[in-house]
């Protein structure tokens, strides 16, 4: 019993220790200085206000619904964010602007690790990477792929395709995947001034405690227009 | 929330005021009414719309549907609350719904319907200006949810022309019925299936 727990362990060990970011293959200019042009497209310009009904997938499987309204200013680094009921009940009413403010939490939504937790999702959504772009180039399946590296050591990816749709994944310091973020741009895709905005967003966490959101865009307003 | 009641209550004492009400909720047996709900919030640039039907049958029989931006319809039947909402995979039945909470809220509205705001231990009733009925929460873990709840009824005898639901100084939700019909029938199933 005790070599089956050694060998077990072992195992462990050497999956995680083989924990590696997917191969980059860096290009140069000026094939990366249109990659880089790319992967801005994922990131609203000017101050928005978005509201999504989100359907929620939770560890174990429940799920939830519920209405997302969210402000975000990238230029200020600003969110406002508000959950609600298809009713209009407001469970959850919160500002990050240099610091979190919470107005309003309804249980389930009234621990603090869920208010940062939910402000750290929407500014990998929302927001570029606040660290340095450590390269671009293709990845294995010829996709572009921008790697930024964050002031927490994570790394963030963020790769486009040619139907427009776009996947951001950010990495552990452990290199492993922590969340994935992915827009896709249906038929009905809609354009607010110069920038479309995904009708869908896809936020999945990874991990034991892993959970789902799948985001689909009621409006979207370009509040600097 | 909700449609219905009086007419004649506006001409006499509190009393009489609330009586009259009993009784012209009493007379009625079902009401159907579109609706449409805004969502008001500082952070809102424009008001969330929403819109749906409504169908009551007394005692205790409501639909409640959402028709956009989100299909969802919450049923109350023979006792029992259900709730179907539109998921990836089309319309579902929401189970991780509050049901027992969602409940309450029903039940509240229907006491509404019937007329009977002045039996109900969460909120104090009051008139205001005529033709609205203030609702204030009597307990204070309901107090910080909800701070008051307007209810403006119709000229017309029976129907209720809006509700509004303050949350807070800057948020409120407010609902206004349109296309009401008082007492027809309403087949049973409109309260048993999504």
């Amino acid at each position: 019993m005790r070599g089956i727990v050694f060998v077990l362990v072992g195992v462990l060990l050497f999956v995680i220790s083989c924990a590696s970011l997917p191969a980059m293959y860096r290009s140069n200019c000026p094939a990366a200085l249109e990659i880089q042009a790319k992967c801005r497209v994922p990131f609203p310009q000017g101050k928005w206000q978005f509201v999504h009904y989100i359907e929620a997938t939770l560890p174990g499987g429940k799920k939830g619904f519920v209405m997302g309204i969210t402000v975000i200013s990238p230029v200020t680094e600003t969110i406002d964010c508000v959950i609600m009921t298809l009713e209009g009940f407001v469970l959850f009413d919160a500002r990050y602007d240099q610091g979190l403010i919470t107005n309003r939490a309804i249980a389930p939504f009234d621990r603090i690790e869920f208010a940062k937790g939910l402000m750290d999702d929407i500014r990998l959504i929302f927001f570029k990477p606040d660290g340095p772009l450590i390269g671009s180039g293709i990845l294995e399946d010829g996709s572009p792929v921008c790697r930024y590296q964050d002031f927490e050591g994570k790394t963030i990816d963020i790769i486009t395709f040619p139907d427009n749709s776009w996947e951001i994944r950010q990495y552990g310091k452990d290199l492993r995947l922590a969340r994935t973020v992915t827009a896709s741009y249906p038929k009905k895709a809609r354009r607010s001034g110069q920038q479309v905005v995904p009708d869908r967003l896809e936020l999945k966490v990874h991990g034991l405690l892993g959970y789902e959101l799948s985001m689909n865009l009621v409006s979207a307003f370009s509040l600097s227009e | 929330m909700t449609v219905i009641l009086v007419s004649a209550f506006l001409c006499i004492g509190w009393a009489d005021k609330w009586t009259g009400m009993k009784n012209a909720g009493a007379n009625i047996a079902s009401v159907s009414a579109e609706f449409t709900q805004e969502k008001h919030m500082r952070i809102l640039s424009r008001p969330l719309v929403s819109k749906g039907v409504l169908y009551y049958q007394s005692p205790e029989s409501l639909r409640w549907e959402y028709q956009s931006p989100v299909r969802s319809i919450l049923l109350m039947h023979n006792g029992k609350t259900r709730r179907y909402i539109q998921a990836q995979e089309g319309i579902i039945e929401d189970a991780g719904a509050d049901l027992q909470s969602l409940q309450i809220v029903l039940q509240e509205m229907t006491q509404w319907l019937a007329g009977r705001f002045d039996e109900n231990s969460t909120f104090t009733a009051r008139f205001e200006n005529g033709r609205k009925i203030v609702l204030t929460p009597t307990q204070e873990s309901i107090s910080r949810l909800i701070r008051r709840i307007e209810l403006v009824f119709s000229d017309r005898p029976g129907v209720m022309e809006s509700v509004t639901i303050y949350e807070s100084q800057d948020s409120f939700t407010r609902l206004t019925f349109q296309n009401a019909t008082v007492n027809q029938k309403i087949a049973e199933s409109v309260f048993k299936e999504k």
